[in-house]
């Protein structure tokens, strides 16, 4: 190999140069122009959604339980790109910020969102202590607030509309809705049928999305019949794992979703799921 | 030479199965004494060669009678307990949960503990552990075969599994040399995974650094089914790549200074990155090749793995009967010393560039030397195994040369490192797109009744006598 090298140092130069070339035309060709991206990773029974504005600015919500995380940002972000500008934790549980501590370790993080309440598990007290450890800003989501993400993509949080301390973790879940043009995602973290129901009695018509992400995996203690019908999606993405222990997503959620003709992709039957809006129609 | 080391297997083996009466080895060592005693007299050669076969056998099942049963615990099982320990090999990481690998203050055999990812702790810290211990089975494998689970984990004198549900640290790792070079392969980890994205940042620190758990479940499996496992563990054929970087690094030194800088460096590598049977065995050949060079004898492949297996054994016996990685790591190698050379010759009317030629010939060694023990382990073969082999392996030295590049030029500054991390990252995804590819394809492996123990251990009896009759041959014309 040296001795190759030696012989054609003239060629190899050049190849060098050309490979170089090829690398920043790489970034330039494969970044996607003028549309918002919403991937829902394939990370096991969890959740974890990445989003990315067409500015290119990129929140991720959620991370899973595990370091599969990685393996999907590193598929899903640009080579060498190694910071997020927005992370929101949704509530506290392991399958749902357990992978943010492996996120928060490897990338620049700008800022966290949570939704104030507290879990007393190891994985969350690590998850405070990288967070303290990193000094990241950690803002404490509360109804009414917009992320901005530039580009006309906006997050509205809808959830929680109250204080949040000393509630069940799945209770204090932040639910938002991601907006471009016209096209809408509602995602619900764990948020039960109580939080849905609450949400109907505040946002009425509001709460008409495109897509929906079916609260806690697909549980029956979540996405009741009247919520679905106010929110009136085209097409519902399921988070759950494969052959999961808690039978994610259960048969009731799909009756319900199926009865509304809302056409459902799941990660554990789809992988990851990659949504493309150019602000008038949702394509995946 | 052989037969000592032949001996010295067999003994452990014994040693390791039945236990040992005091009789039968003082009859042992009396008979070895009265052989060498008579080999010395009448210059017997027979005799000498059954001395130290039986002198083997002695050491092997002294060997063996020492670690077949384990010290217990002295903490109940299935229920709640805790007690203080100290983490004694580096946290093994997993997709969603960590091994530790602890020893209980006070006690002489050790835990594995199955805690959550995070928080992290690091070889040496004392940590206080609350859980439920268990006692380990032996578990079926997906192919149907049994897999014997105690005896694998036996082998590092783990006697106990426990789910933890609270653990403090209690005292951070004071200072040592095993410690620091571990954290240095943590950092090298890091700067991996901070230029070059996953998944091929785990399978490049997997197959430069041992961390082969990261890679997730699912890629693991997959490059288990296509049979090219052996390049994404750090296995001995790793380590050899790594000693002759490391040989040709320091060529233009004194002898003196290139063989103990070479031998060494291959030491450290060898015990930052866990000191795992088979990556010994691979530093032990290595550093006999060194030997060789260094005093002007010449060198004799065979001969080097004696050595390196029979020093082994006399280390850990265990992990002769319960390493499956360290008997992969022997059997490939004895395949590649006794068959690469005639299956290269009768290559020759077939494949006409030497290069390739020799690729397919050392890759057909392995293989064939491999193929019984793997369908004794798993029951099943990987049909395209050999082509994705002979694809794969000439990458395997540049991609691992890109990977540590980058690794460390990143400690100068992260974005000199970026060409190399970039073609580091198109070689890694390309070997993983590779496998997946060959695993989508039609019988990628197929399933045949696994072949018990007797069964495989015949086939490479044979092997071997067929291999001693035909060299033999060759030499007394």
């Amino acid at each position: 190999m040296l001795a190759l090298l030696r012989k054609h140092y003239r060629s190899s130069v050049l190849s060098l140069l050309a490979l170089c070339a090829m690398f920043v035309w790489w970034g330039v060709l494969f970044a996607s122009e003028g549309q918002l991206v919403v991937a829902f990773l394939n990370i096991g029974q969890g959740d974890a959604m990445y989003i990315e504005a067409p500015n290119g600015n990129q929140m991720l919500i959620d991370g899973g339980s595990g370091r599969q995380v990685l393996a999907e940002l590193g598929s899903v972000m640009p080579f060498a790109d190694r910071s997020i500008d927005v992370v929101v934790g949704t509530h506290p549980d392991a399958d749902h910020v357990g992978g943010l501590i492996p996120v928060l370790d490897r990338y620049t993080v700008s800022a966290i969102l949570e939704p104030g309440s507290h879990a007393d598990t190891m994985t969350y007290r690590a998850l405070e202590a990288e967070i303290q450890n990193k000094k990241i800003p950690r803002i404490l989501a509360r109804r009414g607030m917009v992320i901005d993400l530039g580009a006309g993509v906006t997050f509205t949080i809808l959830y929680p509309d109250r204080d949040t301390a000393g509630m069940e973790t799945n209770e204090s879940s932040i639910v938002g809705q991601l907006r471009y043009g016209s096209t809408t995602v509602l995602l619900t973290g764990d948020a039960p049928q109580s939080v849905e129901r609450r949400l109907i009695a505040r946002d009425g018509e509001r709460l008409r999305s495109t897509v929906l992400k079916p609260g806690h995996h697909g549980s029956r203690t979540s996405t009741s019949d009247v919520f679905v019908q106010r929110v009136g999606p085209q097409l519902a993405v399921i988070s759950a794992g494969e052959a999961n222990r808690y039978g994610h997503p259960h048969a009731e959620v799909l009756t319900i979703l199926q009865k509304y003709g809302v056409l459902v992709l799941r990660t554990d039957k789809d992988g990851r799921v990659t949504l493309k809006s150019d602000g008038k129609e949702i394509r995946w | 030479m052989f037969f000592l080391i032949s001996g010295l297997a067999l003994g452990a083996v014994q040693g390791i199965l039945f236990p040992l009466s005091l009789w039968w080895l003082c009859t042992l060592i009396f008979t070895v004494a009265i052989l060498s005693f008579y080999a010395y007299r009448a210059h017997s050669y027979e005799a000498l060669i059954i001395a130290l076969f039986l002198f083997g056998c002695a050491l092997g099942s002294w060997r063996g009678e020492a670690v077949r049963t384990p010290a217990p615990l002295t903490f109940p099982f299935n229920t709640p307990t805790f007690f203080n320990a100290r983490v004694t090999a580096p946290p093994d990481e997993r997709e969603s949960f960590t091994y530790l690998t602890v020893l209980p203050e006070g006690e002489r055999s050790r835990v594995r503990v199955r805690a959550p990812l995070y928080p992290t702790y690091h070889y040496g810290d004392l940590l206080m552990l609350s859980g439920t211990l268990t006692q380990p089975e032996p578990f079926l494998t997906e192919q149907g075969t049994l897999f014997n689970y105690p005896a694998y984990l036996a082998r590092n004198s783990i006697v106990a599994e426990m789910t933890v549900k609270e653990i403090e640290l209690m005292e951070p790792a004071s200072r040592s040399l095993l410690g620091a070079l571990y954290s240095f392969v943590d950092v090298l980890r890091t700067n991996i995974m901070s230029v070059i994205s996953e998944p091929a940042a785990a399978l490049g620190s997997g197959m430069l650094l041992g961390d082969s758990a990261s890679l997730g479940k699912d890629l693991s499996d997959i490059f288990r089914r296509v049979g090219i496992s052996h390049i994404v563990v750090l296995s001995g054929y790793n380590v050899t790549i790594v000693s002759e970087f490391l040989l040709r690094a320091f060529s233009y030194f004194l002898p003196l200074v290139r063989f103990s800088a070479a031998s060494g460096g291959i030491f450290l590598f060898v015990l930052a990155t866990g000191a795992s049977a088979s990556s010994l065995r691979a530093a032990l050949m290595a550093l006999a090749l060194l030997l060789a060079r260094a005093t002007g004898r010449e060198h004799d492949a065979f001969r080097a793995l004696l050595i390196a297996f029979g020093t082994m054994v006399l280390i850990n016996p265990l992990s002769l009967t319960a390493d499956p990685g360290f008997q992969l790591s022997v059997i490939a190698t004895a395949g590649l010393i006794f068959l690469s050379t005639p299956i290269e010759v009768r290559l020759k009317r077939f494949i006409p560039s030497r290069f390739i030629r020799e690729l397919v010939a050392t890759t057909l060694a392995a293989q064939c030397a491999v193929l019984p023990f793997i369908v004794h382990l798993s029951g099943a073969v990987s049909v395209y195994a050999l082509p994705l082999n002979v694809l794969v392996l000439p990458l395997v030295p540049l991609t691992m040369a890109l990977t540590a590049l980058s690794a460390f030029l990143v400690f100068i500054l992260p974005v000199l490192a970026l060409p190399s991390a970039f073609i580091a990252t198109l070689l890694l995804n390309f070997i993983i797109l590779c496998a997946r590819f060959v695993e989508r394809l039609p019988f990628a492996t197929v399933s045949v009744p696994a072949l018990g123990t007797s069964v495989t251990l015949a086939l490479y009896a044979l092997g071997g006598l067929a291999l001693y009759w035909r060299y033999h041959a060759r030499s007394t014309p």
